[in-house]
């Protein structure tokens, strides 16, 4: 009974998180590529409530005494290799607005000395 | 007033300006000989600043007076005072307006960029806050020039003089020296050190690829790791005269854990060897 409760809501739970990725998409402030891994987590979540004895299952295969262990060094794998996925994204970003921004300033120079040479030939005209 | 056209054509016409009686001899006498292969290259000083509006209002006419020979560029790194107008009032040629501070590393970088898309043969650092004497300048070139290396370190530990920084620092830069010697099997007495000059084969290294965040040692450490030829010259320094080392004293001993950690990294890699292309 209490475990049909916790079922029901975590159920509840993978279907909000999933359909709150895919409203996240939809409006594009989630890019596709970057879904993947939190589609796949919400699918695995909610494939576990409905079939719960696969936890069961993994855990005695794995060797894991208690089966919500495996679902916590399961849980904390993912989120570490995301992280460390999204620490590498940030890292080339870096790197690339770096450039841009050394792009801007040396473009800036050529526009602003154009300029100056601009006006001091018009002065010439004009005198 | 335009001031940036005396920067490209008064090149050849003006002499050198006259050293200063606190040069060592010998300094006097390696320049003295090799002044014309000196004068024909085209050097640009790389100015990097944060927030220096008040010292480059002395660094900038004193390039102007020692250096008139040399181009100067400054990079200002997202300052928020009036870094950019001090600049900007010196003429069009002499300011690279970063829209965002980058940190030393990608400030330098910026300038070793323009430096080499603008063609010149050599760039000089020469940092914003008034520690490096432009009198000092006009030599190390000659080092650079003389030495046939691609990267001239102004070194306040060669001879004795000028100022040497706390004892702390003094430590921290022994530590990272005997890290870089390990690694490369070079001694380098003074690898913190900003005040330097570069060949063009180096900056197209460096307009590549950079050293971001502790750019000064780490930079020593990848030229030498590409086979490029690393040299030293004695320099005096002075006191800053404002704002703040980017190397903070409660950072220090991170700081010393970073660049070796940064060197140790760079040692892993493999760099095809530029330098002989």
């Amino acid at each position: 009974m209490n475990e049909d409760r916790i079922r029901l809501i975590a159920g509840a739970v993978a279907l909000l998180y999933l359909a709150f990725i895919v409203f996240k998409l939809r409006t594009q402030q989630l890019s596709v590529n970057s879904s993947l891994m939190w589609l796949l987590s919400g699918l695995i979540m909610l494939l576990l409530t409905v079939f719960p004895g696969l936890i069961y299952w993994a855990a005695q295969l794995a060797g894991f005494e208690v089966p919500s262990n495996a679902v916590f060094v399961l849980w904390l794998l993912t989120l570490t290799a995301l992280s460390f996925s999204q620490a590498v994204a940030l890292s080339k970003n870096g790197d690339q607005l770096r450039k841009a921004a050394q792009d801007n300033a040396l473009l800036r120079q050529v526009l602003e000395e154009s300029k100056s040479k601009g006006s001091s030939a018009s002065q010439g005209d004009a005198s | 007033m335009d001031m940036s056209g005396k920067t490209t054509g008064a090149r050849h016409a003006v002499e050198f300006a006259p050293r200063r009686e606190s040069d060592s001899l010998s300094q006097t006498g390696a320049s003295g000989g090799h002044t014309e292969t000196v004068k024909d290259l085209r050097v640009l000083i790389i100015v990097p600043a944060l927030n220096e509006a008040e010292s480059l209002e002395h660094l900038l006419p004193e390039l102007y007076l020692k250096c008139p020979q040399f181009d100067f560029v400054v990079v200002d790194d997202g300052s928020t005072d009036r870094t950019a107008d001090v600049a900007r009032s010196l003429g069009p040629r002499t300011l690279l307006e970063l829209p965002f501070n980058l940190g030393i590393g990608g400030a330098v970088q910026c300038g070793i960029r323009y430096a080499f898309e603008q063609g010149y043969d050599v760039c000089v650092q020469c940092d914003g806050d008034g520690q490096h004497d432009p009198a000092e300048i006009e030599s190390l070139v000659s080092a650079l020039v003389e030495q046939g290396a691609d990267l001239a370190i102004g070194s306040r530990f060669i001879n004795s003089g000028g100022f040497r920084s706390t004892f702390a620092r003094r430590v921290g830069i022994a530590v990272v020296s005997s890290w870089i010697q390990l690694f490369s099997g070079r001694r380098i007495s003074d690898p913190t050190s900003g005040f330097r000059a570069m060949s063009r084969r180096l900056m197209k290294e460096f307009s590549n690829e950079y050293p971001r965040q502790y750019p000064e040692p780490e930079s020593i450490y990848a030229a030498l790791h590409r086979g490029f030829r690393v040299a030293e010259h004695p320099v005096r320094m002075r006191v800053r005269r404002g704002g703040q080392s980017s190397i903070r004293s409660l950072e220090s001993a991170l700081y010393v854990v970073k660049i070796c950690i940064a060197i140790a990294v760079d040692a892993l890699r493999r760099t095809g060897n530029p330098a002989r292309k």
